[in-house]
């Protein structure tokens, strides 16, 4: 699974930040995830706590997972738009899902159609904090 | 605090890969992606196991040269990318089908970081990068995440070609980038009077190249390829040195 690759560098990150912060255990780690990329949450707790145990820092910590919306701003007429999840058929879903950046050939802005828009929050994922035990 | 993971990721992605070539040049056309396709398919031939990633993702052509159809890579703990003619090929392409991508310079750093992130190459003896045209986000980014892949440049007997590499090699020696030298495509006798760069090889032009597109096996029996062994049999007799003299290892990604 594509989640795998992804927890990989989670918790390799956390551990080597953790590491560095001079943290002795870490109790959580906070990360969240942009709805863009549609990434199974499932898949993401499973595989952390797999992974996890390798790890001396992060053996009895457990993953907190936040979700975040996407927000879209096009360029063409400078207007603020929703990304439609549902909308999209299932090949196009899992291409977003592999490389959210494709997104801009699949969706256009609803008000002048342009593909040229940003991706201002909502993208992918990122560790929003770590928690544990200095 | 906001920590991007897919950074560190990157050296372990990458760290059974023996040689990692980044083929590039400043001017379009040159013939980038021809030479590092078929490099990748010259190297696949002698034996080699072999990877070829297309980062000019506005521009990505190696798909249309390699004949790619219907292709994908497999998800397994990440994405397994497929193989072609004994290549291992990554390419945006694949999510793309036949419609352009336009990126802006932020989007492209993500998806590369994003595909180095989690393409699985596992263990190569060559994989061979190739770049859009120019010092971009996507070389810069190279540079940055890649420390240790090392710059290949093409360019064509064009003086404006050569001017453009001269310029840009005292940069690569500022920032210490691991600079091979240069190939010489669609080269003539005009050319072969100037001076200025370490070109290691002199491919002709090859009427016959276009009418291989799309045909790895056709590729290999191209004038181009038999020209192309030349670079591949300099990469071979020159492995990368681990730790140059006064090269710092920049670290990918920070907190």
């Amino acid at each position: 699974m594509h989640e795998w690759a992804l927890t990989d560098a989670v918790v390799e990150t956390a551990e080597s930040a953790s590491r560095e912060a001079g943290m002795k255990s870490v109790s959580e780690v906070v990360v969240v995830l942009g709805e863009l990329q549609g990434i199974d949450k499932g898949i993401f707790i499973s595989a952390y706590d797999q992974m996890k145990k390798n790890y001396p820092r992060l053996k009895k910590s457990r993953i907190v997972l936040e979700n975040e919306d996407v927000e879209l701003h096009c360029h063409g007429c400078d207007r603020d738009f929703k990304f439609q999840k549902d909308e999209l058929d299932h090949q196009t879903s899992e291409a977003i899902h592999f490389l959210p950046e494709v997104a801009r050939v699949y969706i256009r802005c609803p008000e002048c159609g342009s593909g040229d828009f940003s991706v201002v929050k909502g993208r992918g994922f990122y560790i929003k904090e770590i928690r544990g035990e200095r | 605090m906001n920590i991007e993971p897919r950074t560190r990721i990157i050296r372990k992605r990458l760290s059974r890969i023996a040689n990692i070539i980044t083929v590039t040049g400043w001017k379009g056309g040159v013939g980038k992606s021809s030479l590092s396709c078929v490099l990748a398919l010259v190297a696949a031939k002698n034996g080699k196991r072999t990877g070829l990633m297309d980062l000019d993702f506005t521009g990505a052509c190696c798909d249309a040269i390699l004949g790619v159809e219907n292709a994908f890579p497999e998800e397994t703990g990440g994405l397994e990318p497929p193989v072609v003619a004994g290549v291992k090929f990554m390419s945006a392409s694949f999510f793309t089908g036949r419609r352009a991508l336009h990126l802006r310079g932020h989007e492209i750093t993500d998806a590369i970081l994003e595909l180095l992130a989690v393409t699985q190459w596992r263990e190569l003896d060559y994989l061979f990068l190739d770049m859009p045209p120019g010092i971009s986000d996507a070389a810069l980014d190279v540079v940055r995440w890649i420390p240790e892949a090392r710059i290949l440049a093409v360019v064509n007997p064009s003086i404006l070609s050569y001017r453009l590499v001269e310029k840009s090699i005292s940069l690569f020696r500022d920032m210490r980038i691991p600079f091979i030298g240069v190939v010489e495509n669609m080269s003539d006798k005009r050319s072969r009077r100037r001076g200025g760069l370490p070109v290691i090889a002199r491919i002709s032009r090859d009427s016959g190249f276009e009418r291989a597109i799309g045909n790895p096996e056709s590729l290999l029996k191209t004038r181009f390829a038999r020209e192309a062994e030349a670079v591949l049999e300099y990469l071979d007799a020159r492995p990368p040195v681990e730790s140059l003299p006064g090269r710092r290892r920049r670290r990918a990604g920070s907190l």
